[in-house]
């Protein structure tokens, strides 16, 4: 089965911020609700720059181009005393005001299969980051080389992203039977 | 927080999507099938490739034409340009992928003829 997750150390880094003040997020300003490939959150002690980035992944292979290039969540510590680079050159960026305790993190997750077309994925989807007032969803589409952070507050991930949306690159636009299962794991 | 979009645009008649719009005008040189895709079928489920003597070229030339109307933006780091549509869809260019050739990414956000495809740009064997 392929992973397109955090690892365990980005796992551990977003578990530790329970219990901390969710300071403000980040993002650029070229679509409202969204952020293009990075988003930076800043607690109290620690600043963690998420990215939805391609990188070259293994899975896909064919005869002319032996690697393919997916966007995929991943996390690191980021210096909040630097400005948050934008994913786009030149598109301004924005602070959000959070200013609340964190009571939990949970990542939801998607399994994509198609055994017998080769697809057996887990795809980390979403990070949501629930505080004394809010949830706050910051989560990525099945679109697989989509680099687009959608940011929402207060939404279920279902209505976000529907487990059944966006499948035509997974099944082959329609031709192949796909299943999709989604668990959300608090961290 | 919500769903909206920036300015900068140019609309279209009658509700379709610019990227519609666009790839009809295109139609004779990139032909589109019936199922909304470009080229040919890759070997993975969502790709498509269009062989050409010159795919930097072609890509270059795809892109100028699929992107027209939309809100252009250089992606960091040198990574590609992208053109942003009124109802969020993409289009996104990459000379120089990972894998060795350009691509051309294309994300549909309002439903229409065109799908959401990614697009490799190969050379024509001889």
């Amino acid at each position: 089965m392929t992973r397109w997750q955090f690892d365990n150390k980005m796992t551990q880094m977003l578990q530790g911020v329970v219990g901390k003040r969710f300071l403000s997020f980040e993002r650029d300003t070229s679509v409202e609700g969204q952020s293009y490939c990075t988003a930076r959150l800043n607690f109290d002690d620690i600043s963690i720059l998420l990215k939805n980035e391609e990188e070259e992944i293994a899975t896909f292979e064919d005869d002319v181009v032996p690697y393919e290039e997916a966007a995929k969540f991943t996390c690191s510590i980021s210096d909040p005393n630097q400005p948050f680079a934008s994913g786009l050159d030149g598109v301004a960026v924005k602070k959000h005001i959070v200013d609340e305790l964190v009571m939990s993190v949970a990542i939801a997750s998607d399994t994509i299969q198609c055994i017998d077309h080769g697809v057996n994925i887990i795809i980390d989807m979403a990070l949501i980051i629930r505080t004394e007032n809010h949830t706050y969803i910051f989560s990525k589409s099945h679109v697989w080389f989509d680099e687009v952070i959608s940011i929402n507050i207060d939404r279920n991930i279902d209505d976000i992203c529907p487990l059944l949306s966006d499948l035509n690159l997974w099944n082959n636009d329609g031709a192949w039977n796909v299943t999709v299962k989604r668990t959300v794991r608090n961290l | 927080m919500g769903a909206g979009n920036s300015g900068h645009f140019k609309g279209t008649r009658g509700g379709r999507s610019r990227v519609d719009v666009n790839a009809d005008k295109m139609s004779k040189r990139y032909p589109v099938t019936q199922n909304g895709y470009f080229g040919q079928l890759g070997k993975n489920s969502g790709v498509r490739v269009i062989y050409s003597t010159s795919p930097i070229w072609t890509a270059k030339h795809f892109y100028l034409q699929i992107s027209a109307g939309g809100h252009e933006v250089t992606l960091s780091n040198g990574r590609g340009k992208q053109a942003i549509f009124p109802d969020g869809s993409r289009v996104i260019i990459r000379l120089y992928s990972k894998s060795g050739s350009p691509a051309v990414e294309i994300r549909i956000i309002k439903s229409g003829h065109i799908k959401t495809q990614k697009i490799h740009f190969e050379e024509r064997k001889k």
